[in-house]
């Protein structure tokens, strides 16, 4: 904690600096910028660092106003006048967005070189945040993978971990005991390529789908797969089949919800077809919700719910090789259709109508779509159990980090969301004694995190 | 290329908004198009872009059948700007600009070099060079409304179809329009455009149609077509034509009692 004088308060008069965002966030040390600033601002170059350097920096001008309206309580005959409506001016001018100038639109003008270069700079500038995001996308899931192997209640070394790959990768002995082997390559290493593979898969399923209704707020299971996948799984259990029948089961569950959906929607001739078709799928999902409600009701409480509920709360506690061997085709099948398809759901994000003026069959491509991101959800959900929550704020993070164009937000969504059911599933499996369930623990995590991006960035739906 | 409508019938299915309309755009014309609000002008826009199906007659694209086109060519053929809308997601105005390449694309692949080549060069005629990365769907209704038309040229299509490009424009803009939907004219582009203001029809247009109630009542030269009589059956107030200069005319609503 910094102590402040009354005095560095008083001397800080916040209508005498200049509190455009791009001074805010210290970017002025080019002098053409800051001689402008000079020319517009009187003769005071606005050097932020310099004003407030007794305070964090970039200095956040809430803080600043609160420190003012401190200091006024504190010492009330200090400050006699109105901070009401000074707070107010300062507010305006730090948050409101300065408009390009009127005369640098005219058409058939000469624009502005110094504009264009700054609007070159900006597009490099995005190119090269993008990949930065995909570069650190995949260190962040490579370092936690590391990391997950090296984690839980049997203890290993993450030098033991290295050993028993490199063995396994290249032949020869690793010397360590045969439990350590056992447990690095059958129990966690499955465990984390099914947390890599469901986190990625939810995660660009739902950038599509995002994409594809027009609304940053979808999730994908808007059109029921999860509860098809649900009813298929539950119904499995009830009836005591084997483990596999269970999950082939809830695969085939998704797919059939979502082309009941499909149909229903398809069936109606209506014009806005997009409506339908998320009013079709969540009608379909409280209807299966009340099949599932009907089966736990039925179901033996001793042995068949608590496996009906751990299943319902998601959970990669039993992936095993066999699952990881069984998704990852129909998921590579479906994300590779959403990569090759990844321009056109950019332009079918404008609407229907605009995407055909552009030249695209709308209607067929969100069949195709919704067929490719259903069967990567259903083959996540089929090995996890229904996990919330990543399929809604992945996307939503990795557009705030690279825009929203499909292109660039589905590599960026499916490494995010890789990574973050893997840490989520790590700490599942080590935070507690007991296992937690997956989709408890993302919910957890999850909403905080999505309460702050929409308190803090509307950027990514305006 | 030539794009016509021949007897045409428009509307949704189960709810016709008109029919009997006939007309043609050619290459370097501008057509405008006049008409009270809902008397579809929109409507007869999509239909005319292959986005309704007709409900009779039939539009002619070249020598094809609209209808027995593909989408992508038809996309390749008449661009189409849309009223400006607010957007969904943040896209920068060079990727909605860009988005105008996608009928030249190849099935599966995204924008070369070369789509990107060509819609900067439809952003630099615009004049939209310095807008280029800003958020499309937090601009202003005029740099929206001149990213649209951006997005059309770098669709690179013989036609345009505009559909009110001049609403909700400030007085400036709404020159600014103008003077490129005249140049692209110029340039041997053929557009057609609905405005409500007769001015701007007078002032750009080679030939001006009006429609009211589905029906097209005129179509013709603007100093035919657009006179005191016409417009008070169109619009239902009094309308003065003066001429303020040689040959350039403009029309005066009269308001009762104010004349």
């Amino acid at each position: 904690m910094v102590r402040v004088s009354v005095e560095q308060v008083l001397a800080w008069d916040p209508d005498d600096r200049d509190h455009r965002p791009h001074v805010l966030r210290g970017g002025v040390e080019r002098p053409a910028v800051e001689a402008a600033a000079r020319r517009t601002h009187g003769t005071r170059a606005p050097v932020a660092q310099r004003a407030y350097g007794w305070i964090d920096f970039p200095p956040s001008i809430n803080r600043l106003i609160g420190l003012r309206w401190l200091a006024k309580v504190l010492y009330p005959q200090a400050f006699p006048e109105d901070l009401r409506a000074g707070g107010g001016r300062v507010s305006t001018r730090a948050f409101t967005r300065r408009r390009v100038p009127r005369s640098s639109m005219r058409c058939c003008a000469r624009p502005r070189a110094g504009a264009r270069r700054e609007a070159d700079l900006r597009a490099r500038m995005k190119a090269s945040r993008y990949a930065f995001w995909v570069g650190a996308g995949l260190l962040l899931t490579l370092l936690l993978a590391c990391a997950a192997f090296a984690l839980g209640r049997y203890p290993i070394t993450p030098g033991e971990v290295l050993a028993v790959l490199w063995a396994r990768v290249g032949g020869g002995e690793h010397g360590l005991p045969p439990t350590l082997e056992a447990v690095v390559l059958n129990v966690r290493g499955p465990r984390i390529l099914a947390a890599l593979l469901v986190g990625a898969a939810l995660a660009s399923s739902g950038a599509a789908y995002q994409s594809l209704f027009r609304n940053p707020l979808v999730s994908p299971d808007i059109l029921g797969v999860s509860a098809g996948a649900a009813l298929g799984a539950v119904l499995g259990i009830f009836l005591s089949l084997d483990v596999w029948a269970i999950q082939a089961l809830a695969f085939a569950g998704g797919l059939a919800a979502v082309a009941f959906a499909y149909a229903v929607a398809a069936s109606l001739r209506v014009h806005d077809q997009v409506l339908v078709l998320v009013l079709a799928g969540v009608v379909l999902g409280s209807l299966l919700g009340a099949c599932i409600a009907l089966i736990k009701y039925l179901a033996d409480p001793y042995n068949q719910l608590p496996a009906i509920t751990y299943w319902l709360l998601g959970s990669l506690a039993g992936a095993d090789r066999e699952d990881v061997a069984a998704v990852w085709l129909p998921m590579l099948l479906g994300g590779g259709l959403l990569w090759l398809m990844r321009w056109r759901i950019t332009v079918l994000s404008l609407g229907d109508e605009e995407a055909a003026a552009l030249g695209v069959r709308a209607r067929r491509l969100r069949a195709l779509v919704v067929a490719a991101a259903t069967l990567v959800t259903a083959s996540a959900v089929s090995i996890s159990g229904i996990v919330g929550w990543v399929g809604l704020i992945v996307p939503h993070v990795a557009r705030l980090l690279v825009g929203a164009e499909f292109s660039r937000l589905l590599p960026v969504s499916l490494l995010l969301g890789a990574g973050f059911l893997l840490g989520v599933d790590t700490l599942a499996r080590t935070v507690a004694p007991v296992e937690v369930p997956l989709g408890v623990l993302t919910a957890f995590v999850g909403t905080p995190l999505f309460l702050w991006l929409l308190a803090t960035a509307r950027r990514s739906w305006q | 290329m030539k794009l016509e409508a021949r007897e045409l019938a428009f509307g949704y299915p189960g709810h016709p908004v008109g029919r009997g309309v006939s007309l043609a755009l050619q290459a370097g014309e501008i057509v405008c198009l006049l008409g009270p609000n809902g008397g579809g002008k929109t409507t007869l826009f999509k239909t005319l872009l292959g986005l309704l199906p007709a409900q009779g007659g039939e539009v002619l694209l070249g020598d094809a059948a609209l209808s027995a086109l593909p989408r992508r060519e038809v996309a390749r053929r008449i661009g189409y700007v849309p009223q400006a809308h607010a957007g969904y997601f943040p896209y920068t105005v060079r990727e909605v600009v860009l988005m105008g390449r996608t009928a030249h694309l190849p099935a599966f692949a995204g924008p070369s070099r070369r789509d990107r080549e060509a819609a900067d060069a439809a952003i630099e005629r615009l004049g939209l060079a310095p807008l280029a990365e800003a958020v499309y769907t937090r601009s202003s209704g005029g740099e929206r409304q001149l990213a649209l038309i951006a997005r059309a040229l770098a669709q690179d299509t013989p036609l345009l179809v505009m559909d009110e490009p001049t609403a909700s424009l400030d007085f400036g803009n709404q020159a600014r329009v103008l003077e490129q939907v005249m140049a692209l004219a110029d340039a041997g582009i053929g557009i057609l455009l609905s405005t409500h203001d007769p001015d701007h029809a007078f002032l750009a247009a080679d030939r001006v149609a009006l429609l009211s109630g589905g029906r097209m009542c005129a179509l013709g030269k603007p100093e035919d077509v657009l006179t005191a009589a016409s417009l008070h059956a169109l619009y239902g107030v009094e309308v003065a034509i003066a001429e303020v200069s040689a040959g350039r005319r403009v029309a005066v609503p009269g308001i009762r009692g104010h004349r």
